[in-house]
């Protein structure tokens, strides 16, 4: 049973992918993990599923969640169910940055119900305001009840063998370098400004990184007219595909 | 929570099991344990989905129970059935 739209499918089939128990086929693309927490706690408030999925996967996984990043992708106006869902994570066992989220993020100035549909009835809002959490409470929300779907995460085992991105991360840490090195897996030769839009980053932090990468011979930048193409060598493709496909074999 | 009286509504799983003999729930109880249980995805569930008459004996069976545990969630989940055009 479920009240998902088009969006929330799109949303259960990313969780899907990456080691969520949604009821549908997992989607063939990469998944954005920032992108999927931050969207599904906001589109979570009209399908809960959604924010107890991104609330079990971040306890699970904080590990491969890139902070910062989700931290500036959050908007004024969505911090405080972010700061929730961190606050949460933390609770049950999540990792210590989360505490970076819980710091940058702010209450909203008036109580509104976390779930919508709570307030749409007069018998609803009153139990929920009468067994409101103190967690929810900080946060300028109102919620009584917490779910914590473990049970419906596949192993980590699963979740890295079916995501290249999320075994980058984990074995280079969930920053900039293990996202530049993943897109060059899906694109081969990119300029420094392509590989900033797809990482999500602005220009210096991957130039930056590219820099680095160049100076241990992991890269290699040719120049055709006024850019600079950088690609894997062939020995940095070498490693990383076979650390792919061996995780891939289990 | 489950009308108490929810093994008269149970329906064979269709498949071959060697040892074992499953039953599924009723449409209607697993309605009603929505409604017992009220949590907001319930709530989402219950306002997307239509009853129907068939549901209705474990529903009033349910409501039965839930009226001596709960009395003023047993008149919520009532008032949202006439609501429906249910009772």
């Amino acid at each position: 049973m479920t009240n998902s739209t088009g969006a929330g499918d799109s949303l259960r089939r990313q969780w899907r992918r990456i080691g969520f128990r949604f009821a549908c086929m997992p989607i063939n693309q990469t998944v954005d993990i920032e992108k999927l927490i931050r969207d599904s706690v906001v589109q979570g408030r009209d399908d809960p599923d959604l924010y107890w999925a991104a609330l079990a996967w971040t306890i699970a996984f904080s590990d491969l969640v890139n902070i910062p990043r989700l931290s500036r992708m959050v908007s004024q106006s969505e911090t405080a169910l972010i700061g929730m869902l961190a606050d949460l994570a933390l609770e049950h066992g999540g990792e210590k940055k989360l505490r970076h989220i819980v710091r940058a993020s702010k209450p909203l100035p008036r109580p509104e119900h976390l779930f919508r549909i709570m307030g749409s009835h007069a018998y609803l809002t009153e139990q929920e305001a009468k067994h409101n959490l103190p967690v929810s409470a900080k946060w300028g929300l109102i919620c009584a009840q917490i779910t914590v779907k473990q049970d419906a995460l596949y192993q980590r085992s699963y979740v890295l063998s079916h995501n290249q991105n999320a075994l980058l991360r984990a074995l280079l840490g969930p920053h900039a370098r293990a996202d530049i090195l993943y897109s060059f897996l899906i694109s081969p030769q990119q300029t420094i400004s392509q590989l900033a839009n797809s990482v999500g980053l602005s220009y210096q932090p991957v130039h930056a990184e590219v820099e680095d990468l160049l100076k241990n011979g992991f890269v290699r930048c040719r120049t055709w007219g006024r850019s600079c193409v950088v690609s894997l060598t062939e020995k940095a493709t070498e490693f990383i595909t076979a650390l792919c496909e061996s995780m891939a074999k289990g | 929570m489950l009308p108490d009286d929810f093994q008269n509504r149970i329906i064979p799983v269709q498949g071959t099991y060697a040892k074992l003999k499953p039953y599924r729930l009723g449409a209607g109880d697993l309605l009603f344990m929505k409604m017992a249980a009220l949590r907001p995805q319930d709530v989402y569930d219950l306002d997307s989905f239509t009853l129907s008459i068939s549901d209705m004996p474990a529903i009033k069976s349910g409501l039965d129970k839930l009226r001596l545990t709960n009395p003023s969630q047993c008149a919520f989940v009532q008032f949202w059935l006439r609501q429906k055009g249910l009772l």
